[in-house]
């Protein structure tokens, strides 16, 4: 070990060389880690060639904000970080189009182009520590996809270092661009198992100067999920629609953009929950605050080991479906359970509250039932995080939306010795 | 011409493959005469040409896996079509053998309106499911021009976009789910009805693929709601810098309008002479400007592009009031192209994409390049997307122009490239711009992309000849002119 972290230092500097003598819990590893964190892309270049000639696998990673996603890794010990690449390769608010390094924080980003009334249009979670590499590589997104995408939508072109150290790119940074295959998307969602992501250029939007949230308390799920259908359908430009809660259901819907449309938009959605038995506005910093509130109970319970954190996607209309299929198996378990549900996109967040000793076992039974009687829906269900205890039995990821021999070769070529992220992604994937 | 057809063709026993393919389809679903090839030789690309031995028409995943499998044995390449509108010679047989023209296969499967999907066969003509959905108040958005020939399937292989793009996004931002015939013959499913992909992204790696990594059979489109209302704003600019500054200004100021259109000098005097708008003669740009959505607000946003226009001395502003209207003014644009084979015998379009900031330097070489070669070049585009149409006008019959314009074309590539954009936006690198990928991609980009076709596509008998400077074969535009 000691060895291992004198051979990094030689390559990329003794500072950027860390030993983590705990290991990283929600990644199911107590012993000792090494953390190599290059300064440059082609110290990086060399930190991962080096990796491959020696066959030692590697776990690529930014500010190490999403160790909770995925299974555990096989044989992991030398976390490969990108958190000293984080520059601005280029901006140009005129183009509304950015080029950052992966390791540069979504919040510094942020920051950054909020200088010019601008914003990367993505609020996942872990916003306030998560690499841009990281979002990237995770696909992660929150209630704002309603309006502008996830990053698989707004990332216009990446570069990645391939395990034997190649340099590749997928994509530029114009907002259209058909030359040659999507290999942008090929590395999203990808979680760091094809390749190092080391740069990403992205479509950049204006931040909405007037920012309302109608926040109505239903008397029922049914009558939520009719008010949500209702805005969806609308002429309504909602900037996130959510239904929230765990027995009494909310409903946000979100807008912003100019004043007068925002105030229209606000009073059709009062309008149209009549029957809900209270309704707030919330604006300004208090619609931020409502939309953070929702990011962070998530983001919480992302990193509270006790929890199973579940995604269940389906059609929008087997939103309700599904969240009765997971109150009944809750139920008969006595288990409790908050849900954050992203409407339009069918996306279903289940933070469920597992007994005080409930065995890992138990959780993963829990999976299994739900993943079947989901999977009748024609939705899946993905663990976003669970007890280490519980992970170390299951498949958190469940069956792909695409063919597994496919995906298990595409990881055979680039990646032959599976030294990248080896074990986390999809079971089949070496 | 033998510049623009390929040099080797495979040898096939066309009688033979006919019968065994009649034995699949039925025989009145397989031509091979010569005739009928020579209707397929070429797509919207009319450049370039060649004839597949035999077209067979499928109307069944089944059909098109068999078919796919027989290729597959006898070792034949083969490649799906759709309506043939592409423009940049990726629907036609570079090397000969099978083409799988998927015009049967055109049914709307399913409307499922609450969910905002439509599923449909790759022979459904893109603006179909846009007349299905609409009474219920929806479209699908990609809208490219060809929109009333151009077909879904031809949309996937392509990722095709539209003048609606810069708002609303291409063809891969708007498919949730397709079954997928792989190169192999075998049937799969790809995406997931809408949700983010688990595993890597298949799906998006076959879309834009321009047909090489597999053939779309049911695709699950999503649907947009109709916007509440429009406003279609049409400038007049005396300098074609105004025009694209004002275009930076206006999505700089917030908005994203759903379209932003420009047309220069020449198809405005081609468009007025054809059919009278009334345009004055010494207009230099037009542009069009359409803003979508919420009615509440519309009116002041109008007026705020109205402003920006005029402050770069805009004249001539006209805004439409009614659908009558925003149809008149649209119509200018939208027979540009029929204008244009007016005064020229042929013309051939090409698609860079550049940063917006940078639309007034490159317009500024493209007519350079213009005087150069002494062509006439029109230039009709997504002002937008910084994506520019330069339509290189030329006489089809005179090989010395035909040389020129894949010249000319080549440098307005390059110039699009040094300023940090890209050879195509949404028409695709098919067997025209093949040469000009060393120019965006390394070596080992390239190499990447080699190991996933040959992943899925190991023996290249999928619409061989595209894309990949490796499969050149001399017919398009040259690196060295």
């Amino acid at each position: 070990m000691a060895d291992l972290k004198a051979r990094f230092a030689a390559i990329v500097g003794t500072e950027q060389v860390e030993r983590l003598d705990e290991g990283v819990a929600e990644l199911g590893v107590d012993e000792p880690m090494t953390r190599v964190s290059p300064k440059t892309t082609d110290d990086l270049i060399e930190a991962v060639k080096f990796a491959n000639t020696e066959s030692i696998p590697l776990i690529p990673t930014g500010n190490g904000s999403a160790f909770h996603l995925g299974n555990l890794p096989v044989e992991g010990r030398v976390l490969l970080s990108t958190r000293n690449l984080h520059a601005t390769v280029d901006y140009e608010p005129r183009d509304l189009t950015g080029i950052f390094q992966a390791g540069k924080r979504l919040a510094d980003i942020q920051g950054e182009l909020g200088k010019h009334d601008q914003f990367l249009a993505l609020d996942p979670p872990n916003r306030a520590s998560a690499t841009i590499g990281g979002i990237v590589s995770t696909n992660v997104s929150g209630p704002l996809r309603a309006a502008y995408g996830t990053p698989r939508d707004l990332c216009l072109g990446l570069k990645a270092v391939m395990i034997d150290g190649t340099f590749v790119k997928g994509g530029g940074r114009v907002v259209k661009n058909v030359a040659g295959y999507d290999m942008t998307r090929m590395f999203l969602g990808s979680l760091g198992t094809l390749g190092v992501i080391v740069e990403a250029a992205f479509r950049l939007h204006p931040i909405p100067t007037d920012r309302r949230c109608v926040i109505a308390s239903m008397k029922s799920w049914e009558a939520a999920q009719s008010l949500a259908a209702q805005v969806v359908h609308s002429e309504l430009q909602p900037l996130f629609v959510e239904l929230v809660g765990e027995t009494e259901p909310t409903v946000l819907v979100g807008f912003g953009g100019i004043a007068e449309q925002v105030a229209y938009q606000v009073e059709r959605v009062e309008s149209l929950a009549k029957d809900a038995a209270r309704v707030e506005i919330a604006s300004g910093d208090d619609f931020d605050a409502r939309h953070a509130a929702l990011l962070d109970a998530l983001d919480a319970a992302h990193r509270d080991d006790t929890r199973l954190v579940l995604r269940i996607g389906t059609a929008m209309t087997q939103v309700l479906p599904a969240r009765e299929i997971l109150m009944r198996l809750v139920d008969e378990r006595h288990f409790g359970v908050q849900s954050t549900i992203h409407y339009p996109s069918g996306a279903q967040y289940a933070i469920v509250k597992m007994d005080e000793g409930a065995s890992g076992e138990s959780t993963v039974e829990l999976v299994e039932r739900l993943r079947k009687e989901v999977h009748a829906l024609n939705g899946r269900v993905v663990v976003e995080s669970a007890p280490v205890e519980a992970k170390r039995r299951m498949d958190v990821w469940g069956e792909p939306t695409g063919p597994l021999a496919v995906m298990e070769q595409l990881k055979r070529r680039l990646d032959p010795n599976a030294l990248l992220n080896r074990g986390r992604y999809l079971r089949g994937i070496p | 011409m033998a510049h623009h057809t390929p040099t080797q063709r495979v040898q096939i026993d066309v009688d033979a493959v006919t019968h065994d393919l009649a034995k699949i389809v039925g025989a009145d679903r397989v031509l091979s005469d010569d005739t009928s090839m020579m209707v397929y030789e070429t797509d919207g690309a009319t450049l370039y040409k060649s004839k597949p031995h035999v077209v067979v028409f499928p109307d069944t995943t089944a059909h098109v896996s068999q078919i796919v499998k027989y290729a597959n044995a006898k070792k034949i390449p083969f490649l799906a079509r759709g309506a043939g509108t592409g423009l940049s010679g990726g629907a036609l047989a570079g090397f000969g053998g099978i083409i799988i023209a998927m015009n049967r296969m055109n049914r709307i499967l399913k409307l499922d309106i609450e969910n905002r999907r439509a599923v449909v066969e790759p022979g459904v003509v893109n603006l179909w499911i846009t007349n299905a959905a609409t009474q219920h108040g929806y479209h699908y958005a990609p809208d490219p021009s060809s929109q009333k020939a151009c077909t879904i399937g031809g949309n996937i292989a392509e990722n095709s976009g539209g003048p609606h793009t810069l708002k609303y996004g291409v063809t891969v931002n708007h498919i949730a789910e397709m079954e997928v015939v792989l190169p192999n013959g075998e049937i799969t499913t790809v995406g997931s009805g809408g949700d983010d992909p688990i595993g890597y992204d298949v799906m998006a790696m076959l879309i834009g693929s321009e047909g090489t990594l597999g053939i779309a059979t049911t695709i699950t489109v999503k649907l947009t709601r109709n916007p509440q209302g429009y406003k279609t704003l049409l400038a007049v600019f005396h300098d074609i810098d105004d025009a694209t500054n004002s275009v930076s200004e206006i999505i700089a100021s917030g908005m994203i309008p759903a379209a932003l259109e420009m047309m220069d000098r020449l198809i405005i005097k081609a468009v007025e002479e054809a059919f009278g708008f009334g345009f004055p003669s010494d207009a230099e740009a037009v542009l069009i400007v359409e803003l979508d959505g919420l009615t509440v607000g519309m009116e002041e946003q109008a007026e705020q592009i109205v402003r920006i226009c005029k402050e770069r001395n805009a004249a001539n502003i006209q805004v439409a009031n009614s659908a009558a209207e925003r149809d008149l003014l649209w119509k200018s644009r939208k027979q540009a192209f029929g204008a244009l084979g007016r005064i020229a015998k042929s013309y051939l379009t090409q698609d860079g994409v550049v940063p917006r900031t940078k639309l007034p330097e490159v317009l500024r070489t493209v007519y350079e390049i213009s005087k150069k070669y002494d062509m006439r070049i029109a230039n009709v585009f997504h002002a937008g997307d910084g994506n520019i149409h330069p339509i290189l006008l030329f006489d089809e019959d005179d090989p010395a122009q035909e040389k020129a314009v894949l010249d000319a074309s080549g440098e307005i590539l390059k110039k699009c490239v040094d300023v940090g954009g890209t050879i195509t936006g949404e028409h695709g690198v098919g067997v025209e711009k093949m040469a000009f990928m060393t120019l965006l991609f390394t070596p080992e980009d390239l190499d990447l992309m080699l190991t996933v076709r040959s992943l899925f596509n190991p023996d290249n008998l999928l619409n061989p000849g595209k894309i990949f400077p490796s499969d050149d074969m001399g017919m398009g535009i040259q690196l060295d002119g």
